[in-house]
């Protein structure tokens, strides 16, 4: 009767691709199994009488040898241009990667940049400021009448607010924040 | 194959990456017929198996940087004929023409009777006995005993477990001596 350990085990033994142990642990089961034994020993047998390289294999012709060996010599295998294509697959990826991280870290930093600009315009929007601008513009009407204006450094620029009188209430609003060059002025 | 072998293969590897051809005609000549043996039997047509053979190594020259140094060299440029064949089926789709021409593909002629009792007789009977193999079976028998592909690589290669090369390895096993047995040649039985 078959033993199934022929299959599993003598192939991978016959072949000597196992370890140590595996094969001392076959060694003994051959001891006491007519079959894998019977086996082991044909094996042997034919890999001697038939299954050697020089009947398995065919011979080349001299012209064929000519043509590989000129084929194959004219390219040098450390050129550059015969980088293997796992290298160039790593090389295309990782200029992905970078290309996405770096898209990606743009993208986050505009819009870092873009919520925080967008929270001064509308700190600057809100009520307190004008009011402030107002009080401050109130300030300086005695100085300059007509303009309200808060100075920032007296020279180049200045920010020069119009008050417009409300019909209702009287009081003068901010209409806007303009800068204006003041030696032009 | 030895260690010995081995050690020599990858010290004529080196040789051949650096540039120098005699590596590379050194390790063609010691494996030339072997994988050109492999190449026949697996497409049963001379000429196709030549042209194989030549994209085999030329790919081995194309990729000699993946050459993984804990493996063998044979064992290597066996994956790529094996890889070379399978696309070769692949794109022309004769798998089921190769299996009628062998004795033409081989060269094989009338043998006389002095033959009959020499090495080609020998040999025109193991070439039949392989031929007439399944394919998965002749490919499992012809990497392990060709090329000394082990077991997991081959399983590898052939995308399937590593049991069921084992299976189609028994099968061709028990299927050539079957033929040897029907022509005449025994083995130790």
């Amino acid at each position: 009767m078959d033993c199934n350990n022929w299959e599993t085990t003598g192939l991978l033994y016959v072949a000597k691709e196992l370890d140590k142990k595996q094969a001392s642990l076959y060694q003994q089961h051959c001891t006491v199994c007519a079959f894998c034994a019977q086996e082991v020993a044909q094996y042997e047998s034919d890999k001697n009488l038939y299954f050697s390289s020089s009947l398995l294999s065919v011979s080349t012709t001299a012209a064929l040898d000519e043509k590989v060996l000129s084929l194959c010599t004219s390219v040098k295998p450390t050129s550059i241009g015969m980088l293997s294509s796992v290298w160039i697959k790593r090389i295309v990826f990782s200029a992905l990667v970078f290309a996405f991280g770096a898209g990606a870290g743009g993208y986050f930093s505009f819009a870092y940049y873009h919520s925080k600009s967008a929270a001064s315009v509308a700190a600057a929007k809100s009520p307190t400021t004008p009011q402030t601008t107002v009080l401050s513009a109130t300030q300086n009407r005695q100085t300059q009448p007509g303009l309200d204006s808060s100075k920032s450094d007296g020279n180049t620029t200045s920010v020069l607010q119009k008050s417009v009188r409300t019909p209702l209430t009287g009081h003068s609003a901010p209409q806007g924040i303009i800068t204006v060059d003041l030696k032009k002025e | 194959m030895n260690e010995l072998s081995q050690e020599e293969d990858h010290v004529l590897f080196d040789i051949w990456i650096k540039g120098d051809t005699r590596g590379f005609s050194a390790l063609y000549d010691r494996y030339k017929n072997r994988v050109f043996g492999f190449l026949v039997r697996m497409t049963n047509d001379r000429e196709i198996a030549e042209d194989l053979l030549q994209d085999t190594f030329l790919a081995a020259m194309r990729n000699a940087q993946q050459f993984d140094r804990q493996r063998n060299f044979l064992s290597w440029i066996f994956g790529i004929a094996h890889k070379r064949t399978i696309d070769y089926f692949r794109h022309v789709k004769v798998e089921n023409e190769h299996l009628d021409d062998t004795d033409r593909s081989l060269g094989k002629g009338p043998l006389l009777p002095d033959d009959m009792m020499s090495g080609k007789y020998l040999n025109s009977v193991l070439n039949d006995a392989v031929n007439s193999l399944e394919p998965m079976q002749r490919e499992v028998f012809l990497l392990r005993e060709l090329g000394d592909v082990p077991f997991k690589d081959i399983a590898h290669m052939m995308n399937c477990p590593i049991n069921t090369a084992l299976g189609r390895m028994r099968l061709a096993l028990k299927n050539i001596r079957r033929e040897l047995k029907k022509r005449g040649v025994h083995g130790l039985q």
